[in-house]
């Protein structure tokens, strides 16, 4: 008991909250312009961090790896820029509501959800931290190629009708992500000699310039009398700029769901909060009544996105503590920084001195009301910030998505391959390919691949061949739930099917 | 064009494309080391490979359908709409030359900076703005900003270009 009243002391310091205050600020700030990811904000400040007392520069470092993940949804619903890859998938509906004059709404709502599922994170942080961990390691490369697989064909079938389209454009992203060297025997791929690409193509820019540049693109096309409009209406009526109650309670089913899956696959090593989004989009959308109203501005296509790719933020920390592996490159670099700030992690900070553990997990949840409170002061500086003409945000939108996409990698390539992109974006949405699931065919792809090629060398290795993957009671199981799902699915269709045909 | 046959002329070029992609640019564009067999993992041409098989049996399929459906399927299943307004506009295409010119010569030879300040001016001037104080105070204020954050926060060096290189 006194460990946790230690920790809570430490983490509650005037010191500490001002950091915190400062790192969730500054995260904000950070995480809204483009090319910038959380590890990026986070790998920033971890110099700096190093000059304070270790419970400033660590509740710092935690605060801003939570501002950035919200602050990156706010261009993405404005417009249509996601400040970092997790942000991608809040665009599908934030940026359609915005177009309705409803952009405060959505923030509002993706700031709740991104609260919400960060703190159902960091409670299933603190409360079975050991057994997710236990849970999320007992997943090997086979249970993860089953998934991702699944994901991909459940995403591809239903981001467009005819379904056949959004499969395909998830294939040709996953083509594109075979781009670069072989992971296994380091000979190029489709790199057609060119050795800016052997490295593969960055998400970056495959992201700014799909979503982000093709919009631009696309706007260009509008009356000068329109490009001299304001870049973003605001609807005047009180309840388009709120979350109302009713609103937020209907959305409270998915949260808690979306928030679920972030944190399950937050626990596993490296999936991310790019993948959770967007999952917990697609589980959205099947789940919901009025699945049609997705992408066209629905509150819970925002709410989903937000909870998981933010519940992601702290199951990150559950290997990470648990164990002392981190999951991802945020939660290595988190690792760093208490290394360096000498704060022991891993089973035996538990039993030994676990008062720095719970000083983390105060931080983390005074870093999630400080990012509620900053938050709403946000909304009203991007009103501010983005409501000049448009034809001055899109030319500024323009360049800073290129010197963006510069930045990570710094090359000139990412700037001119942004360029492409935008004008490939384009090209696909005239002819009613989506443009997402080619990003998630993308993202997935080199997980996929280096799962299933691990899968298939270890097959050589048993006697049942391909079939050993039966003998692991995690792939069972996730095959059984999967086999349900599927049955419970086709249920679904063949009663909706039945009911909407007319009699003979 | 009915529905039904504007779609099998989409899937006639793009199962087209995919046989160019499968038989010149794959066995072009990915050496499988020789020997390389099961033992050792498959070769690096087999994800390419299987991408492409999946696309065309899945395009097959839909031309299948398409040939087997007694009626236009618009009719009997739901399709969401081409979006027209993503159109190729004589603006868009203005604006594409100018981010191509941008990205392949302006920022290899004047810099980021200047080419940037280039490049918004020259969308704005696309856009309808012609206000002089607008198209010299807007460029510049965007390059310094970008600058301030870029180079003197961030630390990121954006390119110098040819022209200020040493």
């Amino acid at each position: 008991m006194e460990h946790l009243i230690a920790g809570i002391n430490l983490a509650i310091s005037f010191e500490s909250l001002l950091a915190i205050i400062v790192g969730v600020a500054a995260g904000q700030v950070l995480g809204a312009i483009p090319g910038l990811t959380a590890s990026m904000a986070v790998a920033l400040l971890i110099p700096y961090s190093f000059y304070f007392d270790p419970w400033v520069g660590i509740p710092m470092l935690l605060g801003m790896f939570k501002g950035s993940l919200f602050g990156s949804s706010t261009t993405a619903i404005l417009i249509r820029t996601p400040g970092t890859p997790a942000a991608s998938a809040t665009v599908l509906d934030g940026y359609p509501l915005a177009q309705q004059g409803k952009g405060a709404k959505a923030i509002k709502m993706a700031l709740y959800a991104s609260v919400f599922g960060d703190t159902f994170s960091d409670i299933c942080l603190i409360f079975c931290a050991s057994l997710l961990a236990l849970v999320a390691l007992s997943f090997g490369p086979a249970e993860y190629t089953i998934l991702i697989a699944l994901a991909l064909f459940s995403l591809g079938m239903l981001s467009s009708r005819p379904a056949w389209k959004g499969l395909l454009a998830m294939l040709m992203g996953v083509t594109i992500g075979i781009i670069g060297l072989d992971p296994i025997t380091a000979t190029e791929r489709l790199t057609f000699g060119n050795p800016e690409l052997e490295e593969g193509i960055g998400l970056i820019p495959m992201l700014i310039g799909f979503l982000a540049v093709s919009e631009v693109f696309r706007q260009m096309g509008s009356s000068v009398s329109d490009l001299s409009g304001r870049a973003i209406q605001y609807s005047k009526r009180p309840e388009d700029n709120r979350v109302s109650w009713s609103e937020f309670r209907d959305c409270v089913p998915t949260l808690f769901k979306a928030s679920a899956l972030g944190t399950v696959i937050g626990a596993m090593p490296g999936l991310g909060s790019t993948v959770a989004a967007f999952l917990a989009y697609g589980q959205a959308r099947r789940a919901s009544p009025h699945p049609e109203r997705f992408g066209k501005g629905e509150l819970q296509g925002v709410a989903a996105p937000e909870a998981a790719n933010n519940a992601v933020s702290g199951a990150n920390l559950i290997p990470l503590l648990a164990f002392g592996i981190p999951g991802d490159i945020a939660a290595a670099l988190i690792l760093s920084a208490f290394m360096i700030q000498g704060i022991n992690v891993g089973p035996l900070a538990f039993t030994e001195n676990p008062t720095p553990l719970y000083a983390i997990y105060t931080a983390l949840l005074m870093a999630n009301l400080v990012n509620l409170v900053l938050g709403h002061g946000l909304v009203h500086i991007a009103r501010f910030a983005f409501g000049v003409p448009r034809r001055l945000l899109l030319a500024s939108v323009l360049v800073v998505a290129s010197a963006g996409s510069f930045a990570l990698r710094g090359s000139l390539f990412d700037v001119q391959l942004v360029f492409l992109f935008g004008a490939l974006g384009l090209l696909m949405v005239r002819f009613g390919f989506p443009t997402v699931p080619l990003l998630i065919g993308f993202i997935l792809m080199p997980i996929l691949e280096e799962n299933l090629r691990t899968v298939l060398l270890l097959a050589g290795t048993y006697d049942e061949h391909i079939m050993f993957v039966f003998s692991r009671p995690a792939f069972s199981t996730l095959c059984a739930l999967i086999v349900v799902g599927v049955a419970l699915f086709g249920w679904r269709r063949w009663r909706k099917r039945a009911i909407t045909q007319p009699p003979r | 064009m009915p529905r039904r046959n504007s779609e099998l002329l989409e899937l006639g070029c793009l199962l087209a494309s995919l046989s160019l992609f499968y038989f010149l640019v794959i066995p072009l564009a990915v050496s499988d080391p020789q020997d390389f067999g099961l033992d050792q993992g498959l070769p690096p041409s087999f994800s390419p490979r299987l991408v492409a098989i999946l696309a065309a049996v899945l395009m097959l399929f839909r031309v299948i359908r398409l040939l087997l459906a007694t009626q236009d399927l618009s009719y009997a299943e739901p399709t969401d709409e081409d979006d027209t307004s993503a159109s190729f506009s004589p603006r868009t295409i203005a604006g594409m030359a100018a981010a191509a010119l941008f990205a392949l010569v302006l920022v290899p030879v004047l810099g980021f900076l200047l080419g940037g300040a280039v490049l918004v001016l020259s969308l704005l001037v696309i856009m309808g703005e012609y206000r002089p104080t607008v198209l010299v105070l807007h460029p510049l204020l965007v390059m310094l900003a970008i600058w301030a954050l870029f180079e003197r926060l961030l630390s990121v060096r954006l390119p110098p270009g040819l022209l200020f290189t040493d």
